[in-house]
């Protein structure tokens, strides 16, 4: 009797059981893309992770009242980005009140080195940083864009959907951001070799 | 460096090319695992959150009832009631102003003298309920009483005068023949004086 109750239970598919199935496939799909996104505000990979988990809790809360889930990217993206802004303040309150100590120095060495034997990055460590400080020094809509163009090889069109905005506004942002990338660079190119 | 060029200039496909191999970051093997033993972990808001909003929606809706059903503590009457003609009759009290009396005056009188009263529904149940004052002019009534009388004595025919049918044709009646207007020439006096011609 009680099998039979058991094999019934196990045929019906709930409502709650849908939403998991479907939520599933979009971490699936999605979850490199929002650790990509928390990892270029970020820069550390455990950080990255936290955010981009906490994100996806937050985005499963609200995952039934997502009214279109087909753009569950293009919302995931902008959590992502906004969590890891927060994070990053926080980050830079927290080492403002630690910059006299030594741990600093070490961390930073640390993170360094583990960024260099994960071979992730494949550009020069000093390359890399003069770069990513140029790119932080962006407005928040340019970093955006050459963040997303960046990753996964999203083409223009796929950066419109994931931004929600028209496809012009894109190109636009993009050429902004490469300028001011191009000259922020150039000048630090040209300060280095005055040194 | 291969995206940057010798002479230093960084073109678009170099630069872009260098922010993605900045990015291609892949996130450790676990994480994929620790998203969802966190998510796991998370309690269900949707279901909490779906019967919250049924209560709410619930309670509302009998707020709305009961304000909706709440007796209102005055009874109105009732149209369909019938009322018995000896109340009618004292409903209305015919003015008869003092023949003499200067007119503000008489308009005071008439205020004061005929004052509408509520008929109640029923006999035993009575309303009082403070209407202003209705002046009704004495003719007006006469001319209400005597209607009300040549009904009740089938005197009075209420038949409405049947509209003209829109199907049927109207008759056009044939116009008057046109006569020729004849008018006379013009003749010009003081013109015809001036050359000596007598008109």
């Amino acid at each position: 009797m009680h099998e039979r109750a058991d094999r019934l239970a196990g045929s019906f598919v709930t409502v709650d059981d849908t939403l998991a199935r479907e939520f599933e496939t979009r971490l699936v799909e999605s979850s490199t893309l929002a650790f990509r996104v928390a990892f270029s505000v970020l820069r550390q990979r455990e950080d990255a992770e936290d955010v981009a988990q906490e994100a996806f809790a937050k985005a499963y809360r609200s995952f039934q009242q997502l009214r279109d889930r087909e753009r569950f990217r293009a919302w995931l993206v902008r959590l992502t980005w906004r969590m890891a802004l927060d994070r990053q303040r926080a980050n830079r309150r927290r080492l403002a009140r630690e910059v006299a100590s030594d741990q600093i120095v070490e961390a930073g060495i640390q993170t360094r080195l583990q960024s260099e034997s994960t071979g992730d990055v494949v550009v020069s460590r000093e390359r890399a940083e003069q770069l990513w400080q140029a790119i932080d020094t962006l407005p928040d809509k340019l970093r955006l864009v050459i963040v997303l163009a960046g990753i996964e090889g999203h083409d223009i069109r796929e950066v419109a959907a994931l931004l929600d905005v028209p496809d012009g506004t894109v190109k636009s942002r993009l050429f902004l951001a490469r300028k001011q990338l191009r000259e922020r660079l150039s000048w630090m190119a040209t300060n280095e070799t005055a040194h | 460096m291969d995206g940057h060029e010798r002479n230093g200039a960084l073109t678009d496909s170099s630069l872009d090319r260098e922010i993605a191999s900045m990015l291609a970051v892949e996130p450790s093997p676990e994480f994929l695992a620790r998203v969802r033993t966190r998510v796991a972990a998370d309690p269900e808001p949707s279901r909490w959150r779906a019967a919250w909003m049924v209560a709410t929606a619930g309670a509302v809706a009998m707020v709305i009832v009961a304000v909706m059903v709440w007796p209102s503590g005055e009874s109105v009457p009732s149209n369909d009631a019938t009322v018995p003609r000896t109340q009618v009759a004292g409903a209305v009290e015919p003015v008869t102003p003092p023949p003499s009396s200067p007119a503000p005056e008489r308009l005071r009188t008439q205020r004061t003298a005929a004052k509408v009263v509520a008929v109640a529904a029923s006999p035993d149940r009575g309303i009082d309920i403070d209407l202003p004052d209705v002046v009704i002019a004495e003719n007006e009534v006469r001319t209400f009483a005597s209607l009300v009388t040549s009904i009740r004595q089938s005197r009075f025919d209420v038949a409405v005068p049947a509209a003209p049918n829109p199907d049927t044709p109207l008759e056009i009646k044939e116009l008057p023949p046109v006569e020729p207007l004849e008018i006379e020439p013009i003749v010009r006096v003081a013109a015809l004086q001036a050359e000596g011609v007598r008109p």
